[in-house]
C-alpha cells in the first residue's frame, strides 16, 4: 500500500517479495517433482519413416527399442530403436535442452558448455544423453578447432564406459561420432577400431550398415575412391539402409566420383539420387539436399574452364546449398561459401568476393575453410 | 477522488486525465504507445475545457468529445468523424468550432496525412491561440514526427534493397536528431531556465500576493516542464527500440535512457503518475541494457503497487494501476529472458501465481478491452520463460492459445493495430528462444522468430534461423506452410542485405518445393523479376535461367500475377519500340481477376489500357487520325474509371489523353489542359499516377502562362507529394513561368518561389553547381531578394574560382553588380562591372559572352545612381557611353536574329528596355530632337508615322517620351 506521493521509498515493493517469492518458488518446484509421471506429457520420438510419435511420454530407450506410453493409457508401447531419427523430451532441465538446442544451431562452444554441466544430472536418461551430446559437441567443434580432439575422444569414451553395457540409445551414434573423431585426426586405425562393434554386427544389421558407411567415409578421407565408392553402393542399395543412410551413401558415391574426376556421373548421381528424387509428404529443404548442391557446383566449377556462363552457374549451386544448410551444419555452410569465393574470384567479382570473405570470417573463424 | 488527486500534486491529476485518455483509444503497437503518450499528453490541456452544457448546440459536451474520439481512435472512422463534425460546426459555439477543427486535424492524421496534421495543428495554434490545445502545439509538431519517424523505420523494416533502406534509415535517424531530439532538448532547457528564474523571484519576492501569484505560475512552469522531460524520455525510448538488438549506438542511448528516467523518477515530486511511468522506462531500459536482477529490481516496485486511498476507487485510477503491474511484470520477465535466464522469469511467475494470486496481474480475466493486448504480451514472455526454463508443454501449449486467438481474420478486422503489436511481440519473443538456444522447434516458431529477427533489425540472424523452418522434422502438412513463409523471409532478407542472387535462389527454392503455399505467386513473381535484371546485367547463366523464371511465374501467377506479366511484358515490348507487339500485350490484360474467391478489378487495367491507346497514337502515320483514334479508345474509359472510383485509373487516362494532345507532333494546351484539370478540381489521394498527372498539368499551365492555376496546381502537389521530386520540379516549372512574365509582381513572387526550392530537400541546391546558382540568383534580384542574391553569389564565387572558367567568372561578377545596384550599392557593382572589363575588355565589348550587353547596362544603372544623387552631367554622359555599347552589341544581335527567323519576345523587350533607358539619358541632356528623330525612324521602320514598334508594355513609354520631348 502506498503511504504516501513525495519521495522515492514509497515506491518500495511492501513485503520482502524476493526472499518470498523465491522461498514458494522452491516449494513449488519440489511439488512439481512429486506430480505422477503420467501427469507430465509432451515427449516426441522423431522416425525416419511414416508418422512421429507426439505427445507421448518416453519411458525408456536403448539401441534396440524406444519404450514409450501414450496418453491417458497405462501400458507401454515400444518402437524399433532403428526407425528412430531423434527422441525430443518435453521436461528436461533447462542445461540439457539449451545444450541440444545450440548443437542444433552449431554454437559448438556454447553446447559443450551447457551439457558438461548437465552430465552431472541425477536422472541417468539424461545423465546418458548429456554425456553423449558433450562429446558429440567436442567432435563438431575439433572439426573447427583441432585443439578439442582429445576432449571430445575422451568425452565420448566416457560416455561408452558408462553406457555402452546398458544398451543406451546412443551407443552405436556415440560409435559413429567416435570415429569421425579420429577420422579427423587422421587416425584411420583408430577409426576403424570405433567401428568395429558395430560392423561385426552386436548392435543390430542396421548399425552393421551404419558402420559400412562409416568406413566408405574413411576410405574416403584416404583416397580410395574405387574402394570407398563399392561401400558407398552397396549399402545405397541395400534395402535394410534407411532413407538417411541411402542418401548419406549416395553423397558418397557422388564425393568418390568427383575424387575420381568423372563430373558429369557425380551430377547424375546427385540429380537423380538427392535433388530430384521423389519423397512422400512435405518436402525438406535439409543437409542431404545442401551437400547435393555443394557436389553439383564442385562438378560445374572443375568443368568450367573458365567459361563465364559454367562459372555463374557454380556459383548459382554453391549459393543453393549455402541457402539450404544451416548454421548446425557450418562445414557444409562454410565450404559452399568458399567455394562461392572462389568462383567470384574466377568472375572477377571483388565485391562480392570481399562480401563472401566476411561472411566466412563471421561463421567459422577458426575453420580451414575460412581462409 | 483519485489517490494522487488526494496526494495534491497539481499534475498527478493530468495524469490522471493521460490515463482517461488512454482508456478511450483502441490498444496500440507498444513502439506507438510512446507516441499516444505523447499525443494524450498534449491533450491534457484540453481536457478541463471541454465540458459542454448541451448536446448539439453550443459547447461541445463531454459525451460529444468521447463520441468523436471513439470514430476516430476505437473505430477508425475519420470519414464519419468528419460528417459528423462538419454538421456540428454548424452549431458550434466559438470555442467549440476550435476543438471540432482540432478534430478534423486528427482526422487527417488517422488518415495517415501527417503532414497535413501538422500544418493544420500549427494553423489552427495560430487561429485559436485561447483554445487549450493550442499551447500543445508545439508537442503536437514533435507527435508528428514521432509518427513519421515510426514509417521511416517500418519503411526500412520491410525494405526489400540495401539503398531503399538507407535511404529509410537516414530519414529515420535525421528525423529523430533535427526534428524530435534536438526540439525536446531545446524546449526542455528552456523550461528549465525559466522554472529557475521563476524560483529566484519567488525567493526575492517581498508580498504575500506576489508570492502566491508566483508560486501559482512556477506550478504551471513546473507542470509543463515536467511534460517535456517526460517526453524527452518517451522519444528516446521510442528511437532506441528501433534500433538494431545489441547494437552500440542503441546501448548508449538505453544508458542515457536510463539515466534520465532514473533523475526524473528521484527529482520530479510533483506529477506522482508519471514518475510511475519514468521507474517502468527505468525498468525496460536496464533490461535493454541486459541488467536482469536491476531491470528487475526496480520493477518490482510496480509490480504490486495499490492506491494510497481506501476503495471505492476511481475507474481510471484502477486502469493505471493494473496497466503499471502488467507492463512491470512483462518488463520483468523481458529482463531475465533477454539476459538468457528464463528459469528465474519463471521463479517470479510461480512465486506471483502461488503466493500471492492465480489470475495476478488480472490477466486470466482482463474485464477491461483495452487490457487485452498487454496482457497477450504478459503472456508471451511467459511463454518464452516456459519453453526456455524448462517446462516446454505449457509453454508451447500458451503460444498455440495466444496464435489461435490473435492470429486470425477476426483479430485483424477488430482491432488491426493490437493483433500487429502481439503479433511481433510473438515473432520477437520466439526470437529470443532462439537466442537462448532453445531447439527442436516446429517450423511454425522458426518462421516466426525469423521475422522476429528482421523486426530486430537482424537481417542475418533472420535468414540463418529461417533455415531451420527448412530442415525442422516435422511431418505435418501445415509444416509446408511455414516452411514456405520461411524461404520468403530468407528472400526478402537476402534481398535487404543486397545478396539477390541468393534472394532469387530462395524464391525460386519456394516455388519449386512448396507449389501449392500462398507464398508461390509473389516468390515466383519476385524470381522473376530478379533474375530478369541479373539477366540485363551479367547475361551467362541469368539467360539461361530466364525461360524458367517465366515458366514459374506463368504457373504460379494465377490471377493477377498473369496480368502482371503482360503488363511487364508489353512494357519491355513498348520500351524495345515494338509498339504493335506492345499494343497487342497492354490489351490483353484483363478487366477482372479471380483472387480465389471473387472477381476482382485488375488494378492496373486502366493504365494498361492507356499503354495500348498510346501505342496506337505511336503506330499511326496520319498525326490527326492517330490521335482521334487513341482518344477514342481513353474517352469510354473516363466515365468508367470514375464509376469505378480508381484514381489513379483516371488520372493515367487523363495524363494520355492530355500527352496526346501536348505532344511534340501536337501541341494543344487548351486540350491538354481541359483533359487534366478535373485531375486537379475533381479527384483526390496521393496516388503516383495522379502526382504524374498533376505535374504535366503544371509544365502545361506554367509554359501557357496560367499562373493562377498553376499555383493550385503547385499547392495541391505540396500537400500530398512535399517530399518528392515532382515538388522540385513543379515549383521551377512556375518559377520559370513568373520569371518570363515580365511583371514586378511576378518577378517578386519567382522569388518568393526560388526561396522555397532551394528548401526542398529533393533539389538538392547544397550540391548544385555555381551556374545554377547563378541564374537562381539572377531571379532573386528580379525579385527584390538582392541580400539573398548576395549570399547565393557568394557560394558561387567561391565555387567558381576554383573552376577557372571564365565564363562564370564574368557571370558572378556581374550578377553581384546586378544585386548591388538593387541594393543602392552603386559603388559595389562599379567595382565588380570594371573588374569584368578589365580582365574581359575585348570579349565585353565584342558581345562574346551572353550578358556581355548587359554588363554596360548595369553601369549604366549604376551612374543612374550617382546621377539621382548629385545631378552631375559627367553621369550621364557616362550612362549614354554604355548605353551606347550595349546597344552596339544588342543591335548586332537582333539582326542576325530575325534574319533567322524574328527575335523572341524576351529580347524584345530587353533590346528596346535599353533603347528607352538611352533615349531618356538623351532627354536629360536635353537632346530632345534627337529623341524624336530616333522614334519616328522606329516608327517609319514599323510600318509608318502613327506605329508601334516596342512590346506594348514599353511602346507607351515611348510614346510618352515622344511627346515629352515634342
Amino acid at each position: 500500500m502506498l503511504e504516501n506521493c513525495g519521495n522515492r521509498s514509497s515506491m518500495v515493493y511492501p513485503m520482502s517479495a524476493a526472499s518470498m517469492r523465491r522461498a514458494g518458488a522452491a516449494l513449488i518446484l519440489a511439488l512439481a517433482g512429486l506430480l505422477p509421471a503420467s501427469e507430465v506429457r509432451g515427449d516426441q520420438i522423431i522416425v525416419s519413416g511414416g508418422r512421429n510419435y507426439d505427445d507421448v511420454k518416453i519411458v525408456s530407450a536403448t539401441w534396440e527399442q524406444v519404450q514409450y506410453r501414450l496418453p491417458g493409457v497405462s501400458t507401454v508401447q515400444k518402437v524399433a530403436a532403428d526407425r528412430v531419427e531423434k527422441l525430443v523430451f518435453d521436461q528436461e532441465p533447462s542445461s540439457l535442452s539449451r545444450g541440444r538446442g545450440a548443437l542444433e544451431q552449431g554454437d559448438w562452444e556454447g553446447a559443450a558448455n551447457a551439457l558438461r554441466s548437465a552430465t552431472s544430472l541425477g536422472d541417468p536418461r539424461q545423465k546418458a544423453d548429456s554425456m553423449y551430446l558433450y562429446g558429440l559437441s567436442l567432435m563438431r567443434w575439433s572439426q573447427q578447432d583441432s585443439s578439442q580432439r582429445d576432449a571430445a575422444v575422451t568425452a565420448l569414451e566416457g560416455y561408452l564406459g558408462q553406457f555402452e553395457a546398458s544398451k543406451d540409445f546412443y551407443v552405436p551414434h556415440a560409435r559413429i561420432a567416435l570415429a569421425e573423431a579420429h577420422r579427423f585426426a587422421r587416425d584411420w586405425s583408430s577409426a576403424e577400431q570405433a567401428l568395429a562393434p558395430l560392423a561385426g554386427g552386436n548392435l543390430g544389421k542396421h548399425w552393421v550398415l551404419g558402420a559400412r558407411l562409416g568406413s566408405g567415409e574413411i576410405l574416403l578421407g584416404q583416397g580410395k575412391f574405387v574402394e570407398a565408392r563399392e561401400i558407398f553402393s552397396a549399402v545405397a542399395n541395400d534395402s535394410a539402409a534407411d532413407s538417411g543412410m541411402v542418401s548419406a551413401a549416395w553423397l558418397g558415391y557422388a564425393s568418390c566420383q568427383l575424387g575420381q574426376s568423372q563430373w558429369s556421373s557425380a551430377v547424375d548421381t546427385v540429380r537423380q539420387k538427392i535433388l530430384e528424387s521423389r519423397t512422400s509428404g512435405v518436402a525438406r529443404l535439409d543437409g542431404a539436399k545442401a551437400r547435393g548442391w555443394l557436389i553439383w557446383g564442385r562438378a560445374t566449377q572443375e568443368q568450367a574452364s573458365g567459361n563465364r556462363t559454367e562459372l555463374q552457374w557454380a556459383m548459382i549451386r554453391y549459393l543453393r546449398a549455402a541457402v539450404i544448410a544451416t548454421t548446425g551444419e557450418s562445414e557444409v555452410l562454410a565450404e559452399a561459401i568458399y567455394r562461392a569465393k572462389t568462383v567470384a574470384v574466377e568472375l572477377g567479382q571483388n565485391e562480392r568476393a570481399a562480401e563472401l570473405t566476411q561472411r566466412l570470417q563471421k561463421l567459422v573463424p577458426n575453420s580451414a575453410w575460412n581462409k | 477522488m483519485s489517490f494522487l488527486f488526494g496526494c495534491g500534486a497539481r499534475y498527478g491529476d493530468a495524469g490522471v486525465e493521460l490515463m482517461e485518455l488512454r482508456r478511450i483509444t483502441n490498444p496500440v503497437p507498444q513502439r506507438t504507445q510512446a507516441v499516444l503518450c505523447l499525443m494524450l499528453g498534449v491533450l491534457l490541456w484540453t481536457a478541463p475545457s471541454v465540458w459542454g452544457q448541451a448536446i448539439g448546440r453550443g459547447d461541445l459536451t463531454s459525451e460529444e468529445n468521447f463520441f468523436v474520439r471513439e470514430l476516430l481512435g476505437t473505430y477508425n472512422s475519420p470519414d464519419l468523424a468528419r460528417v459528423w463534425i462538419e454538421a456540428r460546426k454548424k452549431t458550434a459555439s466559438g470555442s467549440a468550432r476550435g476543438s471540432l477543427e482540432y478534430f478534423l486535424a486528427d482526422a487527417a492524421r488517422v488518415e495517415g496525412d501527417i503532414d497535413g496534421y501538422e500544418a493544420t495543428i500549427q494553423a489552427l495554434a495560430k487561429r485559436y491561440p485561447d483554445h487549450p490545445r493550442s499551447k500543445g502545439a508545439q508537442l503536437e509538431a514533435i507527435l508528428a514526427s514521432l509518427l513519421r519517424l515510426d514509417d521511416a523505420n517500418t519503411a526500412a523494416v520491410f525494405s526489400t534493397s540495401p539503398g531503399e533502406r538507407l535511404r529509410a534509415l537516414e530519414d529515420r535517424d535525421r528525423i529523430w536528431s533535427d526534428e524530435i531530439r534536438k526540439v525536446l532538448e531545446d524546449n526542455t532547457l528552456l523550461q528549465n531556465r525559466e522554472v529557475t528564474a521563476l524560483e529566484n523571484q519567488l525567493g526575492e519576492a517581498r508580498s504575500e500576493t506576489d508570492r502566491e501569484k508566483l508560486s501559482i505560475e512556477l506550478a504551471e512552469k513546473v507542470s509543463i516542464r515536467d511534460l517535456w522531460e517526460f517526453q524527452l524520455l518517451n522519444a528516446l525510448k521510442v528511437y532506441s527500440a528501433m534500433l538494431p538488438d545489441g547494437d552500440e549506438a542503441a546501448l548508449k542511448l538505453y544508458e542515457e535512457l536510463a539515466t534520465n528516467a532514473k533523475q526524473f523518477v528521484d527529482q520530479r515530486y510533483e506529477n506522482f503518475g508519471r514518475r510511475y511511468e519514468a521507474q517502468l522506462i527505468f525498468g525496460q531500459a536496464l533490461a535493454a541494457l541486459g541488467r536482469p536482477e536491476e531491470a528487475a529490481n526496480e520493477l518490482e516496485l510496480l509490480v504490486d503497487i495499490e492506491p494510497s486511498v481506501d476503495p471505492p476507487y476511481d475507474n481510471e485510477v484502477v486502469f493505471f494501476i493494473r496497466r503499471m503491474r502488467i507492463e512491470s511484470l512483462t518488463g520483468s520477465l523481458k529482463a531475465y529472458n533477454r539476459a538468457g535466464r528464463p528459469e528465474e522469469a519463471l521463479e517470479l511467475i510461480e512465486f506471483l501465481y502461488e503466493e500471492i494470486n492465480s489470475n495476478f496481474p488480472y490477466r486470466k480475466t482482463p474485464e477491461e478491452a483495452d487490457f487485452a493486448t498487454m496482457v497477450a504480451v504478459l503472456d508471451i514472455e511467459e511463454a518464452i520463460s516456459r519453453i526456455a526454463g524448462g517446462d516446454g508443454l505449457e509453454g508451447i501449449k500458451m503460444l498455440h492459445t495466444l496464435i489461435a486467438k490473435f492470429d486470425n481474420s477476426d483479430s485483424w478486422k477488430a482491432d488491426p493495430s493490437g493483433t500487429r503489436e502481439v503479433l511481433d511481440q510473438l515473432s520477437r519473443g520466439l526470437s529470443r528462444l532462439v537466442d537462448m538456444k532453445v531447439g527442436g522447434l516446429s517450423p511454425e516458431v522458426y518462421a516466426r522468430a525469423a521475422s522476429g529477427y528482421r523486426d530486430r533489425g537482424l537481417l542475418e540472424s533472420a535468414i540463418e534461423c529461417a533455415k531451420f523452418s527448412l530442415t525442422s522434422s516435422s511431418k505435418e502438412q501445415q509444416s509446408a506452410k511455414w516452411r514456405a513463409q520461411a524461404l520468403y523471409e530468407i528472400g526478402e532478407s537476402n534481398d535487404a542485405l543486397g545478396r539477390s542472387v541468393e534472394a532469387a535462389i530462395s524464391y525460386q527454392l519456394l516455388a519449386e518445393n512448396y507449389p501449392e503455399s500462398e507464398m508461390v505467386a509473389m516468390a515466383s513473381q519476385n524470381f522473376f523479376a530478379i533474375v530478369g535484371d541479373l539477366a540485363s546485367e551479367e547475361n551467362g547463366a541469368w539467360d539461361e535461367l530466364l525461360p524458367v523464371a517465366e515458366k514459374l511465374f506463368a504457373d504460379n501467377s494465377k490471377g493477377l500475377g498473369s496480368e502482371q506479366l503482360k503488363l511487364q511484358q508489353a512494357t519491355e515490348a513498348e520500351m524495345d519500340g515494338n509498339y504493335p507487339q506492345a499494343r497487342d500485350l497492354f490489351r490483353r490484360v484483363s478487366r477482372n481477376y479471380s483472387d480465389g474467391n471473387n472477381e476482382q478489378l485488375v488494378p492496373f487495367f486502366f493504365r494498361a489500357r492507356a499503354g495500348g491507346a498510346r501505342c496506337l497514337f505511336r503506330i499511326s502515320t496520319d498525326i490527326e487520325q492517330g490521335i482521334i483514334d487513341a482518344s477514342g479508345e481513353l474517352l469510354p474509359l473516363l466515365s468508367e474509371a470514375r464509376k469505378a472510383r480508381n484514381v489513379g485509373g483516371e488520372a493515367v487516362l487523363r495524363y494520355e489523353l492530355a500527352r496526346l494532345n501536348w505532344s511534340d507532333r501536337k501541341k494543344s494546351s487548351s486540350e491538354a489542359i481541359d483533359a487534366l484539370t478535373p485531375v486537379l478540381d475533381e479527384l483526390g489521394g496521393n496516388s503516383i499516377y495522379r502526382e504524374g498527372a498533376l505535374l504535366l498539368l503544371q509544365e502545361i499551365l506554367c509554359s501557357e502562362g496560367k499562373l493562377d492555376a498553376a499555383e493550385r496546381c503547385l499547392n495541391e502537389i505540396r500537400r500530398f507529394w512535399a517530399d518528392s521530386p515532382s515538388l522540385v520540379a513543379a515549383t521551377y516549372y512556375l518559377i520559370d513561368a513568373y520569371r518570363l512574365s515580365g511583371s514586378d509582381q511576378h518577378k517578386r513572387r519567382a522569388g518568393e518561389l526560388v526561396m522555397q526550392w532551394i528548401r526542398l530537400p529533393e533539389a538538392q541546391f547544397e550540391e548544385s553547381e555555381p551556374g545554377v546558382r547563378l541564374g537562381l540568383a539572377s531571379i532573386l534580384i528580379d525579385g527584390g531578394f538582392a541580400t539573398e542574391a548576395a549570399s547565393m553569389l557568394a557560394s558561387a564565387q567561391e565555387a567558381a574560382m576554383d573552376t577557372g572558367d571564365e565564363t562564370l567568372d564574368i557571370g558572378v561578377s556581374y550578377f553581384l553588380a546586378k544585386a548591388a545596384n538593387v541594393a543602392g550599392k552603386h559603388q559595389d557593382a562599379l567595382e565588380s562591372l570594371d573588374y569584368i572589363l578589365e580582365r574581359y575588355n575585348d570579349m565585353t565589348y565584342n558581345g562574346v559572352y551572353q550578358d556581355a550587353p548587359f554588363v554596360f547596362v548595369q553601369r549604366a544603372v549604376a551612374h543612374r545612381g550617382f546621377y539621382e544623387a548629385d545631378r552631375s552631367s559627367e553621369h550621364l554622359d557616362s550612362m549614354s557611353e554604355d548605353l551606347t555599347a550595349a546597344l552596339a552589341i544588342l543591335d548586332q544581335r537582333r539582326r542576325s536574329l530575325i534574319f533567322e527567323g524574328g527575335a523572341p519576345p524576351l529580347f524584345e523587350r530587353d533590346y528596346w528596355a535599353t533603347w528607352l533607358q538611352y533615349m531618356e539619358v538623351m532627354k536629360a541632356q536635353s537632346l530632345c530632337e534627337k529623341v524624336v528623330q530616333l522614334i519616328r525612324s522606329r516608327r517609319l521602320m514599323a510600318g509608318g508615322e502613327g506605329a508601334s514598334f516596342a512590346p506594348a508594355s514599353l511602346q507607351a513609354r515611348f510614346d510618352q517620351l515622344e511627346k515629352d520631348c515634342q
